[in-house]
């Protein structure tokens, strides 16, 4: 948890005085932002999407991308500045000094090279292949990764996630660099694996003596690593003091604010279980497979689920645990092998194009990526209106009465309706995605990860429009999440799925606090959180 | 290059393309002479009245040439109608429906392997020689291409939310492809909408030259240089000038064909930004 101690610390590793970055216009995207971080400590630095985090990170290897120039201030690491040198000279600092781990690691790797020769490759073009199979099997051996022949051998897609991060983990410090700047590692990786991650890096940092910079949105997570935090806010830097101080004492609104936004895990559901009486939906005997490379895999086996009208239920399980699966039967987009599902004392067929316009209709899905869930050629307002007119639900008032309340039930101003998704903000394609739902007048919402690609502050405001919604058009929701502090947040029932099947099922506060089933326990010691006991 | 004048240079190439184009269908309107009246011996040289001398059988070579475009434009413009027709439902077909893929594409497959002009040969042998030949030939020369690229994209974008959600509200998958689909591969399949086209140029000269296609007296550029071939020493504007048409067509329609691809890909990126 502790680095090492200040006496020992005879420079800082990073120092970073009145950095400024702006656009091409001239307008600032990163402001008057100074701090420092110590040899073998950890500085986490958050803010929501927009607030300068990713831009502060490139700085520190005095890069500023396409179309953003670096304008003010400077950048030292490990007491050379960064800033204000020639390219060559620039490319030799970075390469004996600062090492970067971008945001999807899994891209960041080659898919046609093998891991060994993505390892070497490094040092090569840094000129120390002499040293470099020794360096390799020291990189290895700190990214706890297996030094053998091989492994060596293996392409990228022969790893797992995990396995995956920390190939590049090893990457970066195979040149052993001063400084390890990290963007977001961990996006699109499950709790578990995360959880994993993070032990890993703080294990990292106590053997090689690296400073890290780790630029997340996700406070929970790196809080129990993190020895100071920095908040950064429209480009300026709000915060930034230890990690205890500044969550429990956050001086700005901006710092309390993101706090108070992550949910926590560990809270009793605010909602409490209705009668389970009279299934609206009920899922008997659910089966599916994927197929794949000439053998098929089990997503889902022998699902039972009974979701009660005005409820919502919580389908909670780890990445390939089956629940997107489950989701995307009930929609009719995957075609289960065996099973029913009843809506409303009526059988569904086992695709969307069997059912009737109003079985179509009663259900709607909303995906994790709202980027690629709204066609990028049609404004908002055009794919509404598409919905209205399909299922004639416009109702009383007429298609642009009904695409301005329903906009407005999604808190997003009217003029949403006129612009295409490329013009809005993540949050805010994720109001629409949720918007074009509604427009069909649904029974069943099926929310499949729709928070997980969110800041944690869009988050909370989502899962309230949503809390709002069910409440208000007595929505019955199917919420689909890998994060345990979300299902505390919104669900009242929840069920727990492992390879494909129902572990555990009943009301939240039941089956995570009151008599945890093992598989919950598992879940929540992985859920990261900043209310640990 | 620089891309300015890269650009420059597109914009150029369109404009000529687009005039030879206008020239080639407006052409008959403006031709002093009718195409197949003898106005003078055959293979004289440039003068007075004939601009550019008569061909072999004493016909104005400038008439003829303002009346040979519009078979090239027309019957190349008609192939690759129908090239982007069949190629693009083929594929779009394909690419949605995962139980139609391959009954679909293994029959386009099988046609890649067989050549172009085996194809028009063997129709040209079967079903006489004739316009609409050359046409079917030239399209289906470019079907599997097409449907392969169409079918590729198709399955990118098929697998978004917002083809899903629509699939999910029963909506056919005809609206589904115009709506979702097309909008957003158009700028990928049409990337080498320009060299197609004058492919399909080539093909169609090619074939009317060779004779599979159009016949005398038609006037045709491709069959202005077959025809006016013997008197090449004697009267070389008769031939040069069809082909010269034909090349110049040719290049400007590629490059302009590059030009409009590469604004699509512009407009593709600036909405999804």
């Amino acid at each position: 948890m502790t680095g090492p101690t200040p006496e020992a610390v005879d420079r800082p590793a990073v120092e970073v005085r009145g950095l400024r970055v702006v656009a091409g216009a001239g307008r600032p995207i990163v402001d008057d932002v100074s701090f420092t971080v110590h040899p073998g400590h950890f500085l986490a630095v958050i803010g929501e999407s927009g607030s300068g985090k990713t831009t502060t990170a490139l700085a520190l290897l005095g890069f500023a991308n396409p179309g953003t120039a670096i304008t003010g201030g400077a950048v030292r690491i490990a007491g050379e500045p960064m800033l204000g040198r020639a390219e060559p000279q620039i490319r030799r600092l970075r390469a004996q000094l600062v090492s970067y781990v971008p945001q999807d690691p899994a891209q960041a790797l080659n898919p046609a090279r093998r891991v060994g020769t993505q390892l070497t490759e490094i040092l090569r073009a840094h000129g120390r292949a002499a040293s470099a199979d020794k360096a390799v099997s020291r990189a290895l051996e700190h990214a706890r990764l297996p030094g053998d022949r091989a492994f060596l051998r293996r392409f990228p897609h022969q790893l797992s996630g995990g396995q995956r991060q920390r190939v590049v983990i090893a990457q970066a410090l195979v040149l052993d660099p001063a400084v390890v700047v990290l963007d977001e590692p961990t996006t699109g990786l499950d709790t578990a694996t995360q959880h994993e991650f993070l032990a890993h890096l703080d294990r990292l940092r106590a053997e090689t003596g690296a400073a890290m910079v780790y630029v997340t949105h996700d406070i929970a997570a790196v809080a129990p690593l993190a020895d100071r935090i920095a908040v950064l806010h429209a480009g300026r830097l709000v915060e930034h003091g230890p990690t205890g101080t500044v969550l429990a004492r956050p001086a700005t609104a901006q710092a309390r604010d993101l706090i108070a936004a992550v949910p926590n895990p560990r809270r009793r559901a605010r909602v409490g279980a209705p009668a389970p009486a009279g299934a609206l939906l009920r899922v008997r005997g659910l089966t599916a497979t994927h197929r794949g490379a000439g053998r098929r895999v089990v997503a889902a086996s022998a699902v039972d689920i009974d979701l009660p009208a005005g409820a919502c239920l919580a389908l909670v399980g780890e990445s390939g645990s089956g629940k997107t699966t489950i989701g995307r039967c009930v929609a009719g987009l995957h075609r289960p092998d065996a099973g029913t599902i009843v809506l409303d004392g009526e059988s569904l067929a086992r695709t969307a194009r069997g059912r009737s316009q109003d079985q179509c209709r009663a259900i709607q899905i909303v995906f994790q990526s709202a980027s690629e869930s709204l066609n990028p050629r049609r404004t908002v307002g055009a794919e509404l209106t598409r919905v209205l007119r399909h299922f004639d639900t416009a109702g009383p008032g007429g298609v642009r009465g009904r695409i301005g309340e329903l906009l407005g039930s999604v808190r997003l101003p009217p003029a949403v309706a006129g612009r295409y998704p490329g013009q809005l903000s993540g949050g805010e394609k994720q109001r629409a995605a949720i918007a074009r739902a509604l427009a069909a007048n649904p029974q069943v919402l099926v929310c499949d990860e729709i928070t997980s690609a969110l800041d944690v502050s869009v988050q909370a405001t989502i899962l309230d429009l949503l809390t709002e919604l069910r409440r208000r058009l007595d929505l019955t929701l199917l919420f689909i999440t890998h994060d345990l502090g979300v299902v505390a947040t919104i669900a009242d029932r929840v069920a727990l799925l492992h390879h494909g099947r129902i572990e555990a099922s009943g009301p939240t506060n039941q089956i995570l606090h009151d008599d945890p089933h093992p598989l919950a326990r598992r879940l929540l010691a992985a859920a990261p959180s900043l209310h640990r006991g | 290059m620089t891309r300015g004048r890269r650009r420059w240079a597109g914009r150029a190439a369109g404009a000529v393309a687009a005039l030879l184009v206008v020239v080639a269908v407006a052409g008959p309107w403006l031709a002093p002479h009718d195409p197949t009246d003898v106005v003078g011996l055959p293979f004289a040289p440039p003068g007075a009245g004939q601009p550019l001398g008569t061909d072999y059988l004493g016909a104005d070579v400038a008439s003829r040439l303002l009346h040979g475009g519009r078979t090239v434009v027309v019957l190349a413009l008609a192939a690759g109608a129908l090239a982007y027709l069949v190629g693009g439902g083929l594929g779009l077909a394909a690419g949605l429906f995962g139980r139609a893929d391959t009954v679909l594409m293994r029959p386009v497959d099988v046609l890649i392997a067989v050549p172009p002009f085996l194809v028009l040969a063997v129709l040209a042998a079967g079903t006489g020689r004739g316009a609409a030949v050359v046409v079917l030939a030239a399209a289906l020369a470019n079907v599997p291409g097409i449907a392969r690229v169409v079918r590729a994209a198709t399955l990118e974008v098929g697998v978004r939310g917002y083809v899903e959600v629509a699939l999910a509200r029963g909506e056919t998958w005809i609206r589904v492809a115009g709506r979702d689909v097309l909008p957003n591969i158009a700028a990928l399949v049409l990337t080498d909408v320009g060299s197609r086209i004058s492919a399909m140029v080539a093909m169609v000269a090619g074939a009317n030259f060779l004779g599979l296609g159009l016949q005398p007296p038609t006037a045709d550029w491709a069959l202005m240089v077959a025809e006016n071939r013997a008197g090449l020493a004697l009267q070389p504007w008769a031939v040069l000038a069809p082909a010269l048409a034909i090349a110049v067509l040719t290049i400007t329609v590629n490059l302009g064909g590059d030009e409009l691809a590469a604004r699509l890909r512009r407009a593709t990126t600036t909405v999804a930004a």
